[in-house]
C-alpha cells in the first residue's frame, strides 16, 4: 500500500515537472525575443526582419549576427541619449522610492489589518468597507488635485511626491485581513492573559505567522513602485529626478523602428532588480503560514 | 522593525534634503522640448555644445517630455518649476494663449533674437492679435520617400520629373509591378494614417477649406473622396496590407513610395545600400498640389517671477540654437528654419530640405485650429476601417469626425 | 452622556456657522480698489490652491465626529473634533497668507477690466481677511472639543480610553494617507462629473447635463463611446477572469508537486508579472506582428491577430500571461498553509484525491479565492494598457474599453466633466459587482466555518 502511494506520488511529480517545463518554454518566448533582440544594434534590428519567407529564415533573423553590447553601453554612458542624466541616477531614484514605499506599506497595512480584524471596535467594519468601496472609483480627474496637494507640501519635482501618495494600499489591507482569519484568536487571548499589549501581540505573534503574506505584500508594493511611470512623468520634469521605468518610457517615446534595440535593452535592464527580489522572496511563498505560539513574558 | 522604519525614513529625508539646489553663479535656463529618441539626442548634443561655450555664464537644463502641455499647465497653476523656454507644436499656441499660459516674445528682441532671421509666413502663424508668441524652429512634415532602385527596375523615371507624384502616377507604378507579376511582395504605396493623410488632400480634392472662420467644416463627400482613393489603391493590390509593416518593407526594398515623417530620415540615412530620395506627399494634381506641414516653435511660458537677466539669457540661447541648427537637418533629418542655415550648401544638399524652398511655399499649408487636438483625436477614433472594409460607407467617416468634434465642443472642451 | 448632547448641538452650530464664513479679498492698483467676498462654499469647489483642499477634509471630519457623538462615543468624537479644529486654523492661516490665489485673481481681474484698469499679473497683490464669522466658527469648534474632552483623572478611565482609542491609532497611518492622497482627488473627480471642466480653469457646475448626454442622447458620440466601452469592458472581464483564476491555481497546485530544487522553473512563471506595461505590450505587439513576430512566422499562419475575433484571443493570452504571477503566489502560500493532518486523516478514512481536493483544499482556500476573485475582477474592469497599446480603436472600436475613452476625454480632449461622468458610471458598476461578490462569498464561508466547528 505504501509502495503504491509513493510510486503514484513519484509519477505525479514527474508528470508535473514535464508539463510545467514544456509550458515554461512557451511562456518565455516573448521575453526571450526581447532579450535576444536587445543584443543587436539599432540598425541591425530595423533591417533584419525584411524579406522573410520561411521559419528557418525567421529564426536566423531573430538571432543577432554577433553579440553586441552597444545598446547597453550607450544606456550607461548616455551617448546618443536625449538627456545627460545617466541611467545610474535613475536606478538609484527608483530603488530609494521602491524600498521606502515597500517598508511603509508592509508595516502600515499589516498594522491596520490587525486593528480591523482583531481589535474589534464598533466603527471598524464600517470604516473599512466605506474606504474600500470609495477606493474603487477610477478617477481620471485625480491628477490635478493630487498635483496641487503635492505642491502644497512643496513636493513638485521632489521624490517625496513619488513615495507618500503611493503608500496608500487598501487592497493589501483586504488581503492581510483575509489571511488573518485563519489564525486562531486563542493565541491572542492567551497572550493577553500573560499581560501582552496589542502592539506586542501584533509584533510577536501575528507578524511572524503571516510572513508569507507580508512577503507577497512587499513584492507587490515594490513592483508597483518600480513600474509606475505615469505619475512620475507628471510630477517630475527634472531629468535628474526621474525613476527608471518612467525615464525609459519617455526615452522610448518618439519611436518608429529607429532605436528599437536600445528600447529592448532598457526593458531588460528594468527587469533585473525586481527579478532578483523575487528570487530572494521565493522560499517564503512556498512556506505557508506557520502559527506562532505565544511568547511568554 | 520600528528601528528599521525609522532608519529608512531618516535616509529618505536626508536624501530629499540633499536635492535642494545650491544657488550658483551661472544663470539657469529650464528648457523643455517635445523631442525624444534620436531627435532628442541631437537636441541634447546641441545643448551640450552651448553649455560648453557659455560655461560659467549660462547653463541650460534640457528636459525632453512626452507631454509637456499637461506638465506646463500644472506648473503654471502651481507656480513652481515653470520652464523658461519651450519648443512645442504650433497648433497648440492659440489655446495656450487664450488660457494665459504664454507670454509674448517681444522682450526677447531686446536680447539677441531678431525676427528677420526667420521666414515671415511662418512667423505669422504665431502672431495673435498683433502680439508675437512664437519663434519658428523647424518644419516637420509628412513626406514621401522613394526607392530609386525600384523606380529604375520598373522603368518609372518619368514619374519623378517634377519632384511630385500624383495618385494616378502611383497607380501606374502599381500596374507596372503587377505586369512584372510581383504585386504580392512589392507594393507601390503605404497608408500613413492619421490627420496627415487627410487634411491637405481634403482641401485639394474639394477645393474647399477645412477650417472656415475658426470652425471645422467637413464636407462628408469630399472626405469620402479621399477615403475612396485609398480604398481603390488597396483593392487594386497596390497598397501595403493592413497587417504588414511598411517601414520594414521599405527598408527591405519592397516598397516604392513610402509615406512617413521627415524625422524618419535619420534612420534611413544610416542604412547601407538604400538608394532613396525624398519628395512631397502624393497629391491629386501638380496644379492644385497641397501638402501639410507643422512647425515646431519656440514659446515662452508666463512666469511673473522670471528676471530680466534670465530673459536675456534665453534670447542668447534661442538665437545661438537657430544659428547652429544645421545638425538638425544633417543628423536629425528635419528642416530648421533659421535663414542663415537654410542658405548653406550642406542644408540644400539634404534630401528633405526641399520643403524650405521659397518656390514650394505656396504648396505648403500650416493648419491651425483652436481645437486641433480634439480634431486629431476624432480622426484617430474614426480609424482606417473604411479603407479595408468595403461594406463601410466612405461618406460616413467625415460625418463621424465632424460629429465627434461638435460634441466635444458642446461638452465644453 | 449629557456631554454628547451638548457636543452634538455645538457641532451643529459649528457647521451652520461654517456656511456663513468666508474671506474678503481686496486688491488695490492705480488708486482703484476692488474687493469680493469669497464664501467657504465657493472656495470648496474652486480647487484654486492647496489650502482649499483642507475644506472637504474639515467637512468630512465634522460629519464623522457628529456620527460619533450621536452614537454616544464622545472620546472618538473628541479625537475627530480636535483634528478638525486644528485643520481649520491651519486653513485660515495659510489661505489668508496667499496673495495671488488663482480663482480670486480671476474674479478681481474681471472687476478691474470692467472698470477699464489693466493690471499686469505680476503687480497683483491680493489681501485676504477672514470675516468675523470665521472666528466664531473656530471658537465653536474649540468649544465642542473642550466639552467632549475625555476624563484623564483615574487610571481606570485612562486605561479604558487607551483601549477605546488604540485601534484608531493603528489604522491612522493608512487612513491618513488615504484621506490625504486618495480621498480628496476622488471627491473632486466625483464632483467633476457634474460640471464642465477643462482641467485648467475652474469647474462650472452644470448639474446632470453630462449624464443626460451620455445616457440618453443617442446621436451623441459620447453616448456611443459609453455603450461600446462599457460593453467591451464587461466582455473583457468575462473572458479573462476565469482564466486568470484557473491558470494560476493550476500552476500553483502543479508546482507543489515539484522537487525542492526547482526554483528557477517556478520563477519563469512569475517573471511576466515583473514587467511594466510598456514592456509587456512591446513584447507581445511584436510577437503577434506579421513581419517581426514569432506567432505567425513560427506557426506559418497568416491570421491577423489584431482583428476581431483573434484580437480577443490575443488580449486574453497576454492578460493571463501577465497577471499569472500575482495570483499564483497567493495560491502557493495558501496551499502551503493547509494543515497536513487534515489530508492524513482523510487518507485514513479512505478518501480519494478528488474528494480530498473538494472537501479539504477548496474550503481552506475560500478566503484567498474570494480575495483573488474580487481583486481580479476589479483589476480587469480597470484595464487600460492591453487594449490601448495592442489593438487601439481599430475595427470600429471592437476592443476599445471604457477606460480608454475616459482617459482620452480627460487628457487629450480636456473635457473632464464627461470623462468623470463616464468614470463614475464605471465606478458604480465595479462597486455593485464587488459588493455582490463579497456578500455572496462572505456568506458562504461563514456558513462553512460554522459547519466545520
Amino acid at each position: 500500500m505504501d509502495h503504491n502511494v509513493s510510486k503514484n506520488a513519484r509519477l505525479l511529480r514527474i508528470c508535473c515537472t514535464t508539463v510545467l517545463s514544456v509550458i515554461a518554454v512557451f511562456w518565455l518566448i516573448p521575453i526571450a525575443w526581447v532579450i535576444v533582440n536587445s543584443f543587436k544594434t539599432n540598425l541591425e534590428f530595423s533591417t533584419s526582419f525584411t524579406n522573410i519567407h520561411s521559419v528557418g529564415e525567421y529564426l536566423k533573423a531573430v538571432f543577432p549576427d554577433r553579440l553586441n553590447f552597444s545598446t547597453y553601453v550607450s544606456l550607461f554612458t548616455g551617448e546618443g541619449m536625449s538627456t545627460t542624466t545617466g541611467i545610474l541616477k535613475m536606478i538609484t531614484n527608483s530603488v530609494i522610492i521602491s524600498v521606502t514605499r515597500t517598508a511603509v506599506v508592509v508595516f502600515t497595512t499589516s498594522l491596520a489589518a490587525f486593528s480591523f480584524e482583531r481589535l474589534r471596535f464598533p466603527a471598524g467594519d464600517k470604516i473599512f468597507w466605506a474606504v474600500f468601496f470609495i477606493s474603487l472609483i477610477p478617477s481620471s480627474a485625480s491628477t490635478l488635485p493630487l498635483f496641487k496637494i503635492c505642491n502644497a507640501f512643496g513636493w513638485v519635482n521632489d521624490i517625496n511626491a513619488l513615495i507618500w501618495p503611493g503608500c496608500v494600499s487598501i487592497m493589501n489591507i483586504f488581503l492581510i485581513r483575509n489571511f488573518l482569519v485563519g489564525i486562531p484568536k486563542e493565541l491572542d487571548e492567551a497572550a493577553r492573559i500573560d499581560g501582552a499589549g496589542s502592539f506586542q501581540i501584533f509584533l510577536r505573534i501575528i507578524c511572524p505567522s503571516i510572513k508569507p503574506v507580508l512577503m507577497i505584500v512587499a513584492l507587490g508594493a515594490f513592483q508597483g513602485a518600480w513600474n509606475d511611470y505615469y505619475w512620475p512623468s507628471i510630477v517630475m520634469t527634472d531629468p535628474k529626478n526621474q525613476t527608471l521605468t518612467s525615464g525609459l518610457a519617455q526615452l522610448q517615446n518618439q519611436l518608429g523602428t529607429s532605436q528599437f534595440a536600445s528600447m529592448l535593452a532598457s526593458t531588460v535592464i528594468s527587469m533585473i532588480l525586481p527579478f532578483v527580489l523575487y528570487l530572494v522572496c521565493q522560499k517564503y511563498f512556498l512556506q505557508g503560514i506557520k502559527i506562532q505560539a505565544a511568547v511568554k513574558g | 522593525m520600528k528601528k528599521m522604519l525609522a532608519l529608512v525614513l531618516a535616509l529618505v529625508f536626508a536624501l530629499s534634503l540633499s536635492s535642494v539646489a545650491v544657488a550658483e553663479a551661472p544663470i539657469t535656463v529650464q528648457f523643455w522640448t517635445v523631442f525624444g529618441g534620436d531627435d532628442g539626442a541631437t537636441m541634447q548634443a546641441l545643448v551640450d555644445q552651448f553649455n560648453e561655450e557659455y560655461a560659467g555664464q549660462i547653463e541650460v537644463v534640457h528636459s525632453p517630455l512626452a507631454d509637456p502641455y499637461t506638465n506646463l499647465s500644472l506648473a503654471v497653476q502651481s507656480g513652481t518649476d515653470i520652464p523658461d523656454i519651450m519648443i512645442g507644436h504650433v497648433e497648440r499656441v492659440p489655446k495656450m494663449v487664450e488660457d494665459g499660459l504664454l507670454v509674448d516674445v517681444e522682450f526677447l528682441t531686446e536680447g539677441d533674437v531678431d525676427f528677420a532671421n526667420y521666414p515671415d509666413y511662418v512667423l505669422e502663424r504665431t502672431n495673435i492679435d498683433g502680439y508675437q508668441y512664437g519663434i519658428p524652429w523647424d518644419f516637420n512634415a509628412p513626406v514621401c520617400y522613394v526607392n530609386l532602385d525600384l523606380i529604375e527596375k520598373y522603368g518609372l523615371e518619368s514619374l519623378l520629373e517634377d519632384r511630385m507624384v500624383t495618385f494616378d502616377e502611383i497607380k501606374q507604378a502599381g500596374e507596372a509591378i503587377a505586369a512584372a507579376g510581383e504585386s504580392e511582395t512589392v507594393k507601390a504605396i503605404n497608408y500613413y494614417g492619421g490627420f496627415n493623410s487627410y487634411v491637405a488632400r481634403y482641401e485639394e480634392l474639394g477645393q474647399v477649406e477645412l477650417i472656415q472662420d475658426g470652425n471645422l467644416v467637413i464636407d462628408p463627400e469630399v472626405w469620402g473622396g479621399v477615403v475612396s482613393t485609398f480604398r481603390e489603391m488597396y483593392t487594386l493590390g497596390y497598397m501595403v496590407n493592413r497587417e504588414d509593416d511598411a517601414s520594414a518593407m521599405f527598408l527591405g526594398g519592397n516598397l516604392v513610395f513610402y509615406e512617413a515623417g521627415t524625422w524618419t530620415n535619420a534612420t534611413l540615412m544610416q542604412v547601407e545600400g538604400l538608394n532613396y530620395d525624398c519628395i512631397m506627399m502624393p497629391v491629386f494634381s501638380p496644379e492644385t498640389a497641397l501638402c501639410r506641414a507643422g512647425t515646431h516653435t519656440w514659446m515662452q511660458p508666463e512666469n511673473e517671477d522670471r528676471t530680466e537677466e534670465t530673459d536675456l539669457a534665453v534670447a542668447t540661447f534661442v538665437n545661438w540654437m537657430g544659428a547652429h541648427s544645421l545638425p538638425w537637418a544633417t543628423e536629425a533629418g528635419q528642416v530648421p528654419l533659421y535663414k542663415a542655415v537654410t542658405e548653406t550648401e550642406e542644408f540644400k544638399a539634404c534630401k528633405q530640405t526641399f520643403l524650405a524652398d521659397a518656390g514650394i511655399s505656396e504648396n505648403i499649408k500650416i493648419f491651425q485650429y483652436y481645437y486641433w487636438s480634439t480634431f486629431t483625436s476624432a480622426v484617430d477614433h474614426a480609424g482606417a476601417d473604411a479603407i479595408y472594409d468595403e461594406s463601410i460607407d466612405v461618406n460616413s467617416v467625415g460625418a463621424a469626425i465632424q460629429q465627434e468634434v461638435d460634441d466635444a465642443i458642446a461638452a465644453g472642451v | 452622556m449629557k456631554r454628547t448632547t451638548i457636543a452634538t448641538v455645538l457641532l451643529l452650530c459649528f457647521m451652520v456657522s461654517f456656511s456663513f464664513s468666508g474671506v474678503v479679498a481686496a486688491c488695490t492698483a492705480e488708486d482703484t480698489t476692488v474687493s469680493t467676498y469669497v464664501s467657504h462654499y465657493y472656495t470648496l469647489y474652486s480647487l484654486s490652491s492647496a489650502p482649499v483642499m483642507l475644506l472637504p477634509l474639515i467637512i468630512l471630519l465634522a460629519l464623522v465626529a457628529l456620527v460619533s457623538y450621536v452614537q454616544k462615543q464622545p472620546n472618538v468624537g473628541f479625537l475627530f473634533t480636535a483634528v478638525m479644529v486644528v485643520l481649520y486654523v491651519v486653513f485660515l492661516a495659510t489661505y489668508s497668507a496667499e496673495n495671488r490665489n488663482n480663482s480670486v485673481y480671476n474674479i478681481l481681474n474681471a472687476q478691474f477690466e470692467e472698470l477699464g484698469v489693466r493690471v499686469r499679473k505680476r503687480d497683483f497683490n491680493i489681501v485676504m481677511t477672514p470675516n468675523w464669522v470665521c472666528y466664531l466658527t473656530a471658537g465653536l469648534g474649540v468649544l465642542t472639543a473642550a466639552v467632549s474632552v475625555p476624563n484623564f483623572k483615574t487610571k481606570l478611565t485612562r486605561y479604558h480610553l487607551k483601549a477605546e482609542l488604540e485601534p484608531y491609532v493603528y489604522i491612522a497611518p493608512q487612513i491618513v494617507l488615504f484621506v490625504t492622497f486618495s480621498l480628496v482627488p476622488i471627491v473632486y473627480a466625483v464632483y467633476a462629473a457634474f460640471t464642465q471642466w477643462d482641467l485648467y480653469n475652474d469647474p462650472v457646475f452644470t448639474g446632470l447635463n453630462n449624464f443626460r448626454t451620455i445616457l440618453f442622447d443617442s446621436s451623441n458620440t459620447y453616448y456611443g463611446q459609453l455603450r461600446n466601452g462599457l460593453w467591451n469592458t464587461i466582455k473583457f472581464v468575462i473572458f479573462t477572469t476565469p482564466f486568470c483564476i484557473a491558470v494560476p491555481f493550476a500552476i500553483a497546485m502543479a508546482t507543489r508537486q515539484l522537487a525542492r530544487g526547482s526554483k528557477l522553473l517556478q520563477a519563469v512563471y512569475y517573471l511576466p508579472s515583473l514587467m511594466s506595461t510598456t514592456t509587456v505590450m512591446l513584447s507581445w505587439k511584436y510577437f503577434f506582428n506579421n513581419t517581426y513576430g514569432a506567432a505567425n512566422n513560427l506557426l506559418g499562419s497568416t491570421w491577423n491577430w489584431f482583428s476581431p475575433p483573434y484580437s480577443w484571443v490575443m488580449l486574453v493570452i497576454v492578460t493571463v500571461w501577465w497577471c499569472n504571477g500575482g495570483n499564483m503566489v497567493i495560491y502557493q502560500s495558501a496551499l502551503a498553509s493547509v494543515p497536513q493532518d487534515q489530508y492524513e486523516a482523510a487518507s485514513i478514512d479512505g478518501a480519494g484525491s478528488f474528494a480530498k481536493f473538494r472537501y479539504i483544499t477548496l474550503p481552506n482556500l475560500s478566503y484567498p479565492l474570494m480575495y483573488t476573485l474580487v481583486t481580479t475582477v476589479i483589476a480587469q474592469f480597470n484595464v487600460y494598457g492591453q487594449p490601448n497599446l495592442l489593438t487601439g480603436y481599430d475595427y470600429n472600436g471592437a476592443t476599445a474599453v471604457l477606460l480608454m475613452y475616459i482617459r482620452d476625454a480627460a487628457f487629450t480632449q480636456q473635457i473632464a466633466g464627461i470623462a468623470s461622468a463616464m468614470a463614475l458610471i464605471l465606478g458604480v458598476t465595479i462597486m455593485c459587482v464587488s459588493f455582490f461578490q463579497i456578500r455572496m462569498m462572505r456568506g458562504d464561508s461563514k456558513r462553512a466555518r460554522r459547519a466545520r466547528v
